[in-house]
């Protein structure tokens, strides 16, 4: 039996949304739809191993209750997708059903989705409109999703893991969609997927490390770092056997997205993940013997030149991230991200990839200071410009900057991939093509000593180079990208002025005549 | 011939192009009842014409093209779309050639015929139309005309760019969104048609003037191209002068040969603009609207020699040395040449792609519209230039005189258009008649008739 169709998946999910489009704003209606799309999972999910089971042990109902008690969730009797559809669509209260459905879910499964459903409220006056509408729409969400091709439980022949993903992916397609839709409404915290593949690939994630995203948001960054390991790129990393033992961290400031994260997480099969909400920057959350916590891969796509991140509330940081290399500036939070990242890395292993605008690059005063400590401390790897128009919701261009430990030699690798990009309108989208380029590139750097540079695209430079540019690190300042102009041939040229000075000359002589002809002055 | 008429004549060299005062002077002579003119006629609202010309109604002196063509279809897609924005304004000039298929025409276009005039029907006031030869396509804002039999082309083309239709053009076009003239307005203009013959050789006269006009712009091209090698060769030391072979180069920090002025609250002095291409000028000299601030307090000094630089705009060259005192918006950073420079050698070397590029490299912000290059990061870059100041000066002097000759070049197009469109006004207005003795020959050497 052919597996699942994504496309078909993804159409019925997005169409389940015009419900709403178009009356309610896609930041306040996302997380109905994505909340719908997850109980469904669980109700189809849990529907198929009660029908295997019964058709494995027959009527023996006691049994088949404690297999599904020891299942990954359960979900207690009267709380299935189909149960309130069937029992209470035509209900007047169908709102307060459903929170109370999702409610009992949650306690069921405090573990896993402990305050996941505490947010999101079926029975909102302000955010799906008056009783009559608000259950019409709830009535028509129920259709929606009784579509066959959301029916997650036809796909017998798939595993658990292969079946997650590909609600999982679907699910990441939604946040997407609404990411690109509503541009920073809600997209904010979304990486693009290429994007996320690239750091992936980059920061090669290996069997047993943990994975630490401090501004988690949707969670798709870290689970697609994650997959590396589950799924490696064979092209890019051929001798990378799959693993699943890997552990993930994260931390979020906002409540509902971080509720997607952990239902993200849980879609992914992703059952060990540690997600925590609140701001990262002035309550770090994960901690280990009242030190920060250290991964292996610190990644994250923090928020832009964050104005008001915390700068009074760090003064006297008790975990030091601020005190070794300098105190970011008051009024740009991108530095203090950076720098809890690198605080967080661990010894030896730890690597750090993140996205930063480009100002982080050049800009001076106390970011200029930072700047040089980072290089001084020999902990920059790699700093990758990319194309502009690339992250919903802003269009100037982003970098990667990969710092890493325990580093031998003090080169930095700069690629300037800003050119490599497939134009689809307002938003650009990196190609295979271009990510492999990028991270053949970064191989070659890291395994080859000799490496030195690709021709307007890649140069190594020297820790000399860069304090000779004032740890500067914009990026055309290493990688020349000049296209010399095509010398003039200085004799044809003397050829065809001379001829043509003649013409002219005959032709003057010629204006000059008809000026004669006609009586006036030549 | 009248003293009017000589005296008309000997002013047509410096004729500005056929001026509003010229068409007063033109309709007061035809109101004046006193004169008497021999072998003219004067006719309501177009004055005074030779007696033997015809008056024709535009539409019986040409034809105008209907029924349009799929120009992604051969042949018609690898046929030449000539589009408004290939002809030049005023001059008949076809500026450029390009396919249909090249341009991804997909919407319907007119077919033309080698000789036909393709006329602009939109923005009547930019004055364009063209005389083509070779058969192709245009765009539905243009009309192709083909001139009937007993018609000259060219001396459609000559009225058709002429002062008088383009007023009447203008003055049927002023309406709401796109000025547009159509096929009826078209067809009511009233043209005065010479005999055949002397159409024919008015035509070959004014098609001569094309000829110079174009043999003078690949001359101009060609110039720069000069100009443009000389400088590749001679800013990086790949040509030497025979007399400095010997003197080595050096490579400087702009840092060590500039310095940056910050003078402010110089009120007192002019407000200077600086372009790319003209160089620092008196903002009052110039066309453009003065949009600086009331408050001039922070506005830089710039002195004879300095040279200013749009600090934001670095990245594409725009840079230039100051003749005179002034001041510039704060936008520029202004340098001052300290000894090791010569500052017209800078600001040729400024111009050069490379170093252009360089600017661009030490330039930072977060999208193009926000990169500049300060001073601080100015000063950092290295260039290799003569030690020797004298050999730089030596250089400035010959890309000086190579860009002033192009300037002679450009400034001679300039006259030469001017005198062709005086020219062109007194032949098809009848005010200065040709002579028809030496026609024959004339149409045996050229094919511009």
């Amino acid at each position: 039996m052919p597996g699942p169709d994504q496309d078909k998946i993804n159409n019925a999910l997005w169409s389940a949304c015009d419900t709403f489009r178009g009356t309610v704003d896609p930041a306040q209606y996302k997380d109905y739809i994505l909340v719908f799309l997850f109980w469904k999972y669980l109700s189809d999910i849990h529907a198929r191993h009660e029908r295997e089971l019964r058709e494995k042990y027959g009527d023996n109902e006691t049994l088949i209750r404690r297999k599904l008690e020891r299942d990954r969730f359960v979900l207690p009797e009267g709380t299935s997708f189909y149960y309130v559809r069937d029992e209470h669509r035509n209900d007047a209260e169908l709102g307060d059903k459903i929170n109370k459905a999702l409610q009992a879910i949650e306690d069921a499964n405090k573990q896993k989705l402990e305050g996941v459903f505490r947010n999101i409220d079926f029975n909102s006056e302000p955010n799906l409109g008056e009783t009559k509408a608000r259950n019409r729409r709830m009535k028509s969400l129920f259709d929606d999703f009784s579509d066959p091709a959301l029916n997650f439980s036809a796909f017998t022949d798939t595993s658990d893991t292969g079946m997650a993903d590909v609600i999982g992916d679907g699910y990441m397609y939604l946040i997407s969609r609404f990411a690109s839709d509503s541009g920073k409404k809600g997209g904010e915290f979304y990486t693009p997927k290429e994007v996320s593949k690239l750091l992936a690939l980059l920061l090669d994630p290996q069997p047993g490390e943990r994975i630490y995203d401090p501004t988690i948001g949707s969670g798709s960054l870290a689970i697609t770092v994650a997959d590396e390991l589950r799924h490696p790129d064979k092209e890019l990393h051929p001798d990378k056997k799959s693993s699943n033992d890997f552990a993930i961290y994260g931390q979020e400031n906002n409540r509902s997205t971080w509720a997607l994260a952990k239902m993200n997480m849980f879609l992914h099969n992703v059952d060990g993940a540690q997600i925590e909400a609140g701001d990262t920057i002035s309550d770090p959350k994960l901690k280990e013997a009242d030190q920060l916590l250290k991964a292996d891969i610190v990644v994250a796509n923090p928020p832009f030149s964050l104005k008001k991140w915390g700068y009074g509330d760090v003064q006297k940081d008790p975990f030091k991230r601020f005190t070794k290399h300098g105190m970011p500036p008051k009024s740009k939070g991108d530095f203090a991200f950076l720098l809890h990242m690198i605080a967080s890395m661990k010894e030896a292993t730890g690597r750090v990839g993140v996205i930063v605008p480009h100002g982080v690059l050049f800009r001076g005063g106390a970011e200029g200071k930072i700047r040089r400590s980072l290089i001084e401390a020999n902990l920059l790897q790699a700093v990758i410009g990319l194309p502009e128009g690339l992250f919903y919701g802003t269009g100037i261009p982003a970098a990667i900057l990969i710092f890493r430990k325990g580093r031998e030699h003090g080169d930095v690798l700069f690629i300037d991939a800003s050119r490599d990009f497939d134009d689809r309108g307002t938003q650009n989208v990196l190609r295979r093509q271009d990510i492999k380029r990028i991270v053949e590139t970064y191989q070659a750097y890291e395994r080859d000593p000799d490496f030195e540079m690709v021709e307007k695209y890649a140069y190594k430079a020297s820790r000399a180079e860069i304090e000779e540019n004032d740890c500067n690190l914009n990026i055309p300042r290493y990688v020349d990208t000049f296209e010399p102009e095509e010398p003039v041939d200085l004799e044809a040229v003397a050829i065809m002025i001379r001829e043509l000075e003649e013409k002219l000359g005959d032709t003057r002589r010629k204006l000059n005549g008809y000026l004669q002809e006609l009586g006036l002055p030549t | 011939m009248s003293d009017n008429t000589k005296k008309r004549q000997t002013t047509l060299l410096d004729s500005t192009p056929a001026s509003e005062d010229h068409h007063q002077a033109l309709a007061k002579e035809a109101d004046s009842e006193t004169e008497e003119r021999p072998d003219f006629r004067k006719v309501k609202q177009l004055g005074w014409l030779p007696s033997d010309w015809t008056l024709t109604p535009l539409l019986k002196a040409v034809d105008i093209a209907s029924g349009q063509v799929d120009p992604k279809k051969e042949p018609y897609i690898s046929m030449v779309l000539v589009a408004p924005d290939h002809v030049e304004s005023g001059t008949g000039r076809l500026l450029k050639r390009v396919t249909a298929g090249e341009q991804g025409a997909s919407s319907g276009k007119y077919l033309f015929n080698s000789g036909d005039i393709v006329y602009c029907k939109i923005r009547p006031y930019l004055r364009k139309a063209t005389l083509v030869d070779f058969d192709g396509l245009c765009s539905a804002d243009m009309y192709p005309l083909r001139a009937k039999e007993s018609v000259s082309p060219g001396f459609i083309l000559g009225v058709l760019l002429g002062e008088r239709f383009s007023a009447f053009a203008e003055s049927v076009s002023v309406r709401s969104g796109i000025p547009k003239i159509n096929r009826v307005e078209l067809a009511e203009y009233i043209v005065a048609l010479p005999p055949y013959r002397e159409q024919r050789k008015i035509a070959l006269i004014l098609g001569a003037w094309d000829e110079a006009l174009a043999q003078l712009d690949a001359l101009i091209a060609m110039k720069e191209q000069r100009l443009r090698g000389l400088a590749q060769r001679m800013l990086t030391g790949e040509v030497r002068l025979p007399a400095y072979a010997d003197e080595a180069w050096h490579v400087v920090k702009l840092g060590q040969v500039f310095r940056q002025r910050k003078e402010c609250n110089r009120g007192d002095l002019p407000l200077l603009s600086v372009s790319g291409e003209h160089g620092i000028v008196r903002q009052d000299t110039l066309d453009r609207r003065d949009i600086s601030a009331s408050d001039k307090s922070n506005y830089l000094r710039v002195a004879p020699g300095d040279i200013a630089y749009n600090t934001m705009r670095m990245w594409q060259g725009v840079s230039a040395v100051s003749s005179e005192d002034g001041i510039v918006s704060p936008a520029y950073t202004v340098c001052v040449a300290k000894k090791g420079i010569d500052v017209r050698f800078a600001a040729h070397l400024f111009k050069s792609p490379t170093v252009v590029h360089r600017f661009l490299r030490y330039s930072q912000g977060l999208v193009s519209d926000t990169l500049n290059l300060k001073f601080s990061s100015f000063k950092q870059i290295e260039l290799t230039i003569p030690k020797s100041v004298d050999e730089q000066k030596e250089i400035a002097n010959v890309l000086d005189a190579a860009t002033a000759e192009l300037e002679l070049r450009r400034h001679e197009r300039t006259v030469l258009l001017k005198q062709k469109k005086g020219l062109m006004h007194r032949l098809i207005t009848g005010e200065v008649r040709v002579k028809l003795r030496s026609m024959n020959r004339d149409i045996q050497t050229s094919v511009a008739s």
